[in-house]
């Protein structure tokens, strides 16, 4: 068990700086997921975490150790990669003995640990294949046994479920929550899909341009975000943000199940004039465009509704933000209700 | 149904016809050069062994194997064979391990521009003719007037005999075709090792291994492929030595540095006994397949193929 501090972190490759300062904690046993799009600085940020990456500048710490100048390998941290980098000459049993006969753990206790996690993690029929001869589901458990036979203080996860395909991928969702609280480590995840860090974290770091965007836990993140970017990174389809409306180009945002196929009473919410543009069917509920007077907004509801139909819907002030020009999070007191009742009457389009 | 087969079978059968044809067109000129040059000297190599005769008999004699069992009575010929294999030895295993530790050291440098003049010097070596290169080294190895003598010397060592002295010729001819051909090997090995996916290499440093220990369990097992491929390679090439040796040594001295091919073609050449030297030919081809063959029998549990 161990918490992480990165302390003015700069990452830079020659003259690109790719993290220009972060500062982030990690706590012990959380599990703690770096998301954000491609190039955002998370894999980079969980590198420099393992020691694989070296920090320009700024500080490491693990468990309160400073770690810059410790080696990857002494860090008790494990990782498990993208593409699993598993030994390829080296079968199952071979790919997770390694580590441990590195540390000269003795040979019985060697034997004891891989049955235990290979128990664990259902492996233990493959234990003499190589990893050429195992499907993708299964390379994943065994970088995962190799990563778990080690006891680290740290489990570190660059995209391991982005090779599996959805069912694979949402079942080992569940069995990496499962074994978190096993464990009991801290566990650092580093993933672009939202749905990921929404289901396992217990902290996410929403990250973008190798800045530190939001820290929170996900039912935060999603129904308190601080700005525009977080709003629309997390839920699908994104949230609704209206421009153009608000004095001092202030912007409006809402989460499309928030939009109701009804009209909202004086001083509850906004009503707005929409026509069905366009209807996707889930089951359990439908997501519909809306050609509005303030552009298209999405809309998720149980309700159904045929497509063309011209309706009145319906916003309550309770599940708005209010962004100020600069993108970021804005109180919503009274007097903006009025301000955004005013702007939003009905007919002012 | 029958007509909507017989309607479609004409047009596809004249297809497959025309591809057909033109497969047989397109492989043509490499088919007909390989039986004129491969297949016909190979089969005429053998029944030519089983005559006597010299260069010009219009119709040599049958002899049966009695080439063959002249050869192997013979004390030179058991010579040869001892120099070729002793010779193969050294340059083959002093090439691959020349070759794997250079590569390594190469790879392991990111300093992209040293790595690209070290490589240049190492490559320059190979696209110089044979000829060249032996032609250079008989200066300059010469035991009296030899540059390698006088730096020897002035570094205060004695002088070393080089091609000069039965003892040291076979391996002093080996040093220079290593030094030849090392640089092919290097490029080969090389880009077996930029194979290798990085995330490897990091999940073995959080393994926390030795350097040498990830050398030896996953850097090696995972060129071995190209290891095995060089090692036939370069075997089948020293088992073909000649030009260096003729122009070096000319077999000597005591023919201490005659090797296989050497030897045929002082036999077919100079001695006027083509059976003799065809036979020796024929000895050549099955120790090339059979080594070959071990190799790749031997090495079968021991390399890994992705």
């Amino acid at each position: 068990m161990s918490s992480i501090s990165l302390k003015n972190v700069k990452k830079a490759y020659g003259n690109d700086v790719v993290i220009e300062n972060l500062n982030l904690e990690i706590r012990d046993g959380s599990f703690t997921v770096l998301v954000g799009p491609s190039g955002c600085g998370k894999s980079t940020t969980l590198r420099m975490i393992t020691g694989l990456e070296a920090v320009t500048e700024g500080d490491v710490y693990i468990d309160g150790q400073r770690v810059n100048d410790v080696a990857p390998g002494k860090r008790d941290i494990s990782m498990v990669f993208q593409n699993y980098a598993l030994y390829p000459t080296m079968t199952v049993e071979e790919n997770i003995e390694f580590g441990l006969a590195n540390k000269k753990v003795p040979k019985e206790e060697r034997k004891r640990r891989i049955n235990e996690v290979c128990e664990i993690v259902g492996l233990t029929a493959y234990l003499k294949r190589k990893p050429a001869n195992l499907s993708g589901g299964q390379r994943q458990r065994v970088a995962l046994a190799r990563a778990m036979v080690k006891d680290p203080k740290v489990f570190m996860m660059d995209e391991p479920l982005s090779n599996l395909d959805a069912k694979l991928r949402a079942q080992m969702r569940v069995e990496l929550i499962n074994m978190h609280k096993r464990m009991g480590t801290t566990f650092v995840y580093v993933t672009h899909d939202q749905v990921e860090a929404m289901t396992m974290a217990d902290d996410i770091v929403l990250m973008d341009n190798g800045k530190i965007i939001q820290q929170s836990g996900p039912k935060e993140l999603y129904h308190n975000p601080n700005c525009i970017y977080t709003a629309q990174f997390v839920g699908t389809p994104q949230t609704n943000i209206l421009d153009g409306r608000l004095p001092d180009g202030m912007k409006l945002g809402f989460r499309p199940e928030k939009v109701r196929l009804h009209t909202m009473n004086e001083g509850e919410g906004i009503n707005i004039p929409a026509s069905v543009q366009t209807k996707e069917m889930l089951g359990s509920e439908i997501i519909y465009s809306l050609d509005t007077p303030y552009g298209v907004i999405m809309c998720k509801s149980e309700d159904d509704v045929e497509d063309g139909t011209i309706l009145m819907v319906g916003v309550k002030f309770d599940s708005m933000y209010l962004f100020g020009a600069d993108t970021m999070r804005r109180p919503l007191g009274e007097a903006e209700r009025k301000m955004i009742a005013a702007a939003f009457r009905e007919g002012k389009a | 149904m029958s007509k909507t087969k017989a309607a479609v079978k004409p047009a596809y059968g004249k297809n497959e016809k025309h591809e057909r044809l033109m497969g047989y067109i397109l492989a043509a000129p490499a088919v007909i050069l390989l039986l004129v040059f491969t297949v016909y000297p190979l089969i005429y190599l053998i029944y030519r062994s089983l005559f006597g005769g010299n260069l010009i008999t219009k119709d040599p004699d049958f002899v049966g194997m009695e080439n063959y069992q002249t050869l192997f009575a013979s004390e030179d010929f058991h010579k040869v064979l001892t120099n070729t294999l002793v010779y193969t030895l050294i340059t083959v295993v002093l090439t691959i391990a020349l070759a794997v530790i250079i590569a390594s050291w190469l790879h392991s440098k990111r300093n992209r521009k040293l790595n690209e003049i070290t490589q240049t010097f190492i490559f320059t070596p190979h696209i110089i003719s044979v000829v060249s290169v032996s032609t250079l080294f008989l200066w300059l190895m010469d035991s009296k007037m030899g540059f390698l003598n006088s730096v020897l010397n002035a570094l205060g060592f004695d002088s070393y005999t080089f091609l000069a002295s039965p003892d040291t010729a076979l391996f002093s001819i080996a040093l220079v075709m290593v030094w030849k051909g090392l640089g092919y090997y290097v490029l080969l090995i090389m880009a077996a090792l930029q194979n290798i996916p990085t995330s490897v290499y990091e999940a073995a440093e959080l393994d926390d291994t030795p350097k040498l220990r990830t050398f030896f369990k996953i850097t090696l097992p995972m060129i071995s492929p190209t290891i095995l491929f060089t090692s036939v390679v370069a075997t089948i090439s020293s088992f073909k030595v000649f030009d260096s040796v003729s122009i070096m040594t000319g077999g000597g001295p005591l023919n201490s540095t005659n090797t296989l091919v050497y030897y045929i073609y002082e036999y077919a050449y100079r001695y006027g006994k083509p059976g003799q030297a065809c036979a020796a030919g024929v000895i050549l081809l099955i120790f090339v397949c059979a080594i070959t063959f071990l190799q790749f029998k031997v090495s079968k549990k021991r390399v890994y193929y992705q």
